[in-house]
């Protein structure tokens, strides 16, 4: 009974609020589940994000999420008590007495398990799509590495702990001593990762939006940032010092797609930019030999460099821009395309930005590096 | 007035920012909840011990607690000194944002609908329980059994050493009402041995 009436009420509900705010936002009925099975799994053209390894959740997912966590999961998947998960009883009124317990965990793993088992099928794989699982998982492992480094019981001082083997902390928490040294290690591999990852590793493709920016500013405003008369509307001076049409192509980014934030960064409306994309054959019907042999811009550009400046370049959609940003690795290549083919202009090195010590990505490795045109 | 007038400079610079403090503040709130979730599930918050028959034993009761801060508290801190959770909870992913609604949502989730395992605290207890929130209605026998069957009832990893094996707690509550559950037990008066 309960169950039915949670399931009509909140389920009727969810879907009407989902289905409403579709319609207003897309202005059609529309079920973006449905559509989501379709692209990904009946067109398959999630592949066209990269494919995976069956066992890529279980191989790279889970160490991603967990890092030092992984042993202790482990232990908590394989300990887990399933008393108090058993089948319901009801009361003889038909209702759930109120003061009912429950032992959610194995229902916890179960999702655990269903979600991982469920996105493995998929031949496109990310770490974030798992990474709801995160609250599970640590809710789950959180016993296992208190039980590892520490006892607890209200007599610990008196009655257990006279080998001294435990640092007593409050609340009759006894660390085990010998334990201490890995905890602390643990403590700082989990801090010294995570300021990495966050401070270090890949810092370059935001820093350069900052510098992009600021340059934005300093070509097509005022100090005040507006037009004389302007009043206090806000709007920027559209045409710069120099005479010209804030409407042309202010960056370009040659990289791979998706390597910098977008217009969380480049918020100016009038910054006009562009960058290699990698948007899927929508158009092409799949197992077709165009879909076989289909390439996506950045594809095509990684492919022969020269050849895309050449052919694929100063067209109406891919204007030459005031600044040129890509990863170090084009550099050579940039040059002896505008050597050979622009007389008159060079390649001008502008910004030049720490990104990664390493990357998976070969395209991505390096510096980032702005270049502008300047005549020689 | 001029001076009022936000620079487009300002508000560029209030437009990137703002997100980010924005997905901190979500990714507090999945933090939070995900803490509470810890907390429901392994946790007996002291005011529900006013009336379990766990409160009559004060080693029990305050083993409970200690256990279940620490659990919760593990947790916690392991939420804090996740690498992925300061990589990613506060950048403005979907799936960050996605995550927190999740740990919202088990929080909430009502855990008690069927496939639950019930204890209804208004049924007398028998003379061989612990006089505990509630007794098994049906199930007592199995529950019994698993338990003693099971060498480790591991649920909580920190259990009591002393306590004889048939008497340990076998798990906590997870209900919004946090009502704790003694395993069936031989005799009222537990004698703590070594």
């Amino acid at each position: 009974m309960l169950f039915s009436r949670e399931v009509a009420i909140c389920g009727a509900a969810v879907l009407s609020t989902s289905a409403i705010s579709d319609r207003l936002y897309f202005g059609m009925w529309t079920f973006p589940p449905y559509q989501w099975l379709t692209f990904n799994i009946a067109k398959s053209l999630a592949v066209f994000y990269g494919a995976n390894d069956w066992h890529y959740y279980i191989s790279q997912g889970l160490p991603l999420l967990l890092t030092t966590y992984i042993p202790f999961m482990v232990h908590a998947l394989t300990s887990i008590t399933f008393v108090g998960s058993g089948s319901p009883a009801i009361a003889d009124n038909g209702q759930i007495p109120r003061n009912s317990i429950y032992n959610n965990r194995p229902d916890l793993i179960f999702i655990i398990l269903t979600m991982i088992t469920t996105l493995s099928l998929i031949s496109h794989k990310e770490v974030r799509f798992i990474y709801p699982l995160v609250p599970c998982l640590h809710v789950l492992s959180a016993p296992s590495v208190l039980s590892f480094f520490a006892v607890c019981s209200p007599r610990l001082r008196e009655e257990i702990d006279q080998s001294r083997r435990y640092r007593i902390i409050p609340e009759r928490v006894g660390m085990r001593r010998r334990r201490v040294p890995l905890f602390i290690l643990l403590v700082i591999m989990n801090v010294a990762v995570g300021l990495y990852t966050t401070q270090v590793h890949q810092r370059g493709v935001i820093d350069v939006l900052t510098f992009l920016r600021h340059e934005y500013e300093e070509f097509h405003m005022s100090k005040r940032g507006q037009v004389q008369g302007a009043g206090q509307s806000g709007e920027a001076l559209h045409i710069d010092h120099q005479g010209n049409n804030s409407s042309a192509i202010f960056a370009a980014f040659l990289m791979p797609c998706h390597s910098t934030p977008w217009r969380s960064h480049l918020v100016y409306p009038k910054l006009q930019a562009w960058a290699l994309t990698c948007a899927p054959p929508l158009h092409i019907p799949a197992s077709s030999p165009e879909r076989v042999s289909y390439r996506d811009e950045a594809g095509r550009f990684y492919d022969n460099p020269g050849l895309f400046l050449r052919t694929e370049m100063n067209t109406t959609d891919r204007q030459w821009p005031r600044y040129l940003i890509g990863f170090e690795g084009i550099e050579s290549i940039l040059m002896d395309y505008c050597g050979a083919e622009m007389p008159g202009r060079r390649l001008r090195e502008r910004w030049r930005g720490f990104n990664s010590h390493w990357h998976d990505d070969s395209r991505r490795k390096g510096m980032v590096v702005v270049w502008d045109f300047v005549d020689s | 007035m001029e001076s009022l007038a936000i620079l487009p400079q300002s508000k560029a610079a209030i437009l990137i920012v703002l997100p980010k403090l924005l997905q901190g503040v979500f990714a507090a709130v999945g933090d939070y909840f995900t803490w509470k979730l810890a907390e429901r599930i392994y946790g007996c918050e002291s005011s529900s011990f006013s009336w379990t028959a766990v409160r009559k034993d004060p080693a029990i009761a305050q083993q409970s607690k200690f256990e279940a801060k620490a659990n919760y508290g593990m947790q916690l801190l392991m939420s804090v000194l996740s690498p992925w959770q300061w990589f990613c909870s506060t950048r403005t992913l979907s799936n960050s944002l996605e995550v927190a609604l999740t740990a919202v949502a088990l929080y909430l989730w009502p855990w008690g609908l069927p496939g639950t395992l019930l204890v209804d605290s208004s049924a007398k207890s028998g003379p061989n329980f612990v006089p505990v929130s509630g007794v098994f209605r049906s199930n007592s026998d199995i529950l019994r059994h698993v338990c003693v069957q099971i060498p480790k009832a591991r649920t909580n990893m920190c259990q009591f050493p002393t306590l004889p094996p048939s008497c340990r707690r076998c798990m906590h509550s997870s209900t919004h009402q946090h009502f704790d559950l003694v395993v069936p037990c031989d005799n009222h008066n537990h004698t703590y041995r070594h």
